[in-house]
């Protein structure tokens, strides 16, 4: 194979790391966002007068959970399309 | 033996596809089984329901072996017509995008049916909401396979417009970004769908209630699954 250019070499590593971020970066949002909706669930079916203030509890641990997939998101998107 | 580089990288990538990809899906039925023995041993009466309902679950946790097992078949038998050597490392990304993408989902979906046998041994007489809402989950979960399944396709069947190593590699990142971001966003809609199931199973008249709170948790859990397959498609197309 022919030898690769110092650039060509930049692109190919960002996009691989990409990669790897956004799919690594998706195991501990999924996981614990999953574990939330579980206990909440959990807490609805038991009482479920107070369904109103558990599931507004639980999308506030969502959101906080969800900005780490979006960290992931965004350094994703960056090394795709911003590093030449 | 033909000594074409592509049927030597879609045979490493066949193997892949299906050795990686029956591991979930053979856990969860593993998980299943030993729920349903669990409960039949507790309630040796109705063990013909709880049969039904660990067959019934463990059908569908297959469907995403069944995927891996369909992708492994078209990279063995399908011949590649004429393309760049960019197209080993298309191969070798759709092994890969399966490979891994059915882990989660067989997890998830062994949890979510393991979890209903047990309740409908503990609460025989709610069966029938049991068994609907571990299909309705089930199928739910079962996604972001469907996500890996899509990629892998795509993989293997679009033209590449583009050449050289920089696109051969993002070809490669696309199957890794989309497989292992499969694996977290079913492990966690798995999990809330199986405590829920507990939950109406043990009260059967909150399942409206639950089913809404549920519905949401795992709308939310499956958003990471749809970040990583925009991601998986923006390096496929945009680098």
């Amino acid at each position: 194979m022919e030898a690769v250019s110092t650039g060509e070499l930049v692109k190919a590593l960002a996009v691989i790391s990409a990669g790897l971020c956004m799919g690594i970066g998706t195991l501990g949002p999924g996981i614990g966002e999953g574990i939330t909706a579980a206990k909440a669930c959990e807490g609805v079916s038991r009482e479920p007068q107070n369904a109103g203030v558990i599931t507004r509890t639980m999308l506030v641990a969502m959101a906080i959970i969800e900005s780490l997939g979006i960290y992931a998101l965004v350094i994703a998107l960056l090394l795709i399309f911003v590093v030449k | 033996m033909a000594t074409d580089p592509f049927m030597a990288v879609s045979v490493c990538a066949a193997a892949f596809a299906i050795g990686m990809g029956a591991i979930g899906p053979s856990l969860g039925i593993g998980r299943i089984g030993s729920a349903a023995l669990k409960s039949i041993h507790y309630q040796p009466a109705i063990s013909s329901a709880l049969m039904k309902n660990m067959l019934i679950g463990m059908a569908v946790t297959e469907s995403s072996a069944i995927f891996a097992l369909v992708t492994a078949m078209i990279l063995l038998f399908t011949p590649v017509a004429t393309a760049g050597w960019e197209k080993m490392y298309a191969i070798a990304g759709a092994g890969l995008s399966i490979g891994f993408g059915t882990l989660g989902s067989g997890l998830g979906e062994g949890f979510i049916a393991s979890k209903a046998v047990e309740s409908v041994g503990r609460n025989p007489e709610s069966e029938p909401v049991i068994t609907r809402f571990m299909l309705l989950t089930q199928a739910i979960t079962e996604s972001p396979a469907v996500f890996a399944l899509v990629i892998s396709l795509s993989l293997l069947f679009v033209d590449l417009p583009k050449s050289g190593f920089a696109y051969a590699v993002s070809l490669l990142a696309t199957g890794l970004c989309m497989g292992i971001g499969a694996i977290g966003p079913a492990i966690g809609e798995g999990y809330a769908a199986g405590v829920a199931c507990e939950a109406v199973g043990k009260k059967p008249s909150s399942f409206p209630v639950v089913i809404r709170t549920l519905l949401l948790g795992m709308a939310l859990a499956e958003s990471c699954g749809v970040y990583a397959m925009v991601v998986a498609l923006c390096i496929m197309y945009f680098a």
